[in-house]
């Protein structure tokens, strides 16, 4: 059983249930890359060489990207996150774990993700944002956590999550399987033929649809 | 469920244009090639007293997008090579949630002597 450690030292070693995290925003995500290619979709579509909704298809090949994405909970293509930890008593001066809310696997030998900085706001009227030196901290991909050697015991005591951390996901390579592909294949067709958000009678999932080529690759997220 | 009748074509322009001989002629350049519904095609033969005439009526339903909607504008001005024949669009359909056109197509075969 995981450790319930929110009254025992949420920022030490150990797996920590619920993750110390506070909050966390998405800040920067890729709107460009074509990750199903035109020729994917226009077979699909039964379009072919029909390349005048070309734009359009884009648009919704981008959208179901995004569906697939934040279905699963992994990035087809690097998205940047920005999290925010609380300050707690005993923090200063001692090691202290940070949870990430992602649950990429190292791949390759690769992290998973890209830790873009570590920061924290230092005391003052008004506060001042402070980088933290790499060498600092490092990243455990084994508990998906940042590890940092030392908080500066200068950290702000007035504001509410002092601690910020900017970590970028790496592209995860279960986006290459045909059967993801597969599935964004299904859902773009859902969207393509179905362009209101309302419809007369209930519309149905087929059997073997979206849920059922995806719910293998889906991680148990708390 | 069966698997959809999915066929292959191939939609082309047509030119209009006069010879040295003062005969109409008509010149067939392909535009794009499509996939779409086909529908069982309807062989007629019409016997008159010297010839049979055979022609073949058949509907191809595609996905609404700008290039069909021309068509639909244009009729006459499109054909559609399926099976290595061309076929001469008669009736455009468009559905009213905008999603497929519907082509009614027919082709003839050449007149032969009773």
């Amino acid at each position: 059983m995981p450790l319930d450690s929110l009254t025992n030292g949420p920022y030490l070693g150990t797996t920590r249930n619920p993750f110390s995290y506070e909050k966390i925003e998405q800040v920067s995500r890729d709107l460009q890359t074509e990750w199903l290619t035109l020729d994917e979709i226009t077979q699909q579509l039964n379009l072919f060489q029909d390349e005048s909704q070309d734009s359009y298809l884009q648009s919704l090949e981008l959208a179901t990207r995004f569906a697939i994405e934040d279905y699963l909970g992994m990035s087809i293509f690097p998205i940047t996150w920005k999290v925010y930890y609380g300050a707690t008593n005993g923090m200063t001066g001692t090691q202290s774990a940070f949870d990430l809310p992602e649950v990429s696997q190292a791949n390759q030998n690769t992290a998973g993700v890209v830790i873009n900085s570590v920061s924290y706001y230092s005391g003052g009227n008004p506060p001042v944002l402070t980088v933290l030196d790499p060498t600092l901290y490092f990243y455990d991909p084994t508990g998906n956590k940042i590890l940092v050697s030392s908080i500066p015991n200068d950290i702000s005591e007035w504001m509410t999550n002092p601690v910020i951390v900017t970590y970028t996901t790496n592209a995860s390579p279960i986006a290459q399987y045909p059967v993801i592909k597969q599935a964004a294949l299904l859902l773009l067709t859902h969207l393509y033929n179905n362009r209101s958000n309302s419809f007369q009678g209930a519309l149905n999932n087929i059997p073997f649809g979206v849920d059922q080529l995806l719910r293998a690759y889906k991680p148990l997220v708390m | 469920m069966t698997i959809a009748r999915y066929e292959n074509f191939t939609i082309n322009r047509l030119t209009f244009d006069t010879d040295t001989f003062g005969q109409y002629t008509t010149t067939i350049t392909k535009w794009f090639s499509t996939r779409g519904r086909v529908k069982d095609v309807h062989n007629n033969t019409q016997i008159t007293k010297d010839e049979r005439v055979y022609t073949d009526l058949t509907n191809f339903t595609v996905n609404y997008t700008p290039n069909t909607r021309e068509i639909v504008d244009n009729q006459n001005l499109y054909s559609i090579t399926w099976r290595g024949f061309d076929w001469r669009i008669t009736d455009c359909l468009e559905t009213n949630d905008r999603m497929n056109v519907i082509f009614m197509c027919y082709r003839n075969d050449p007149v032969v002597p009773v």
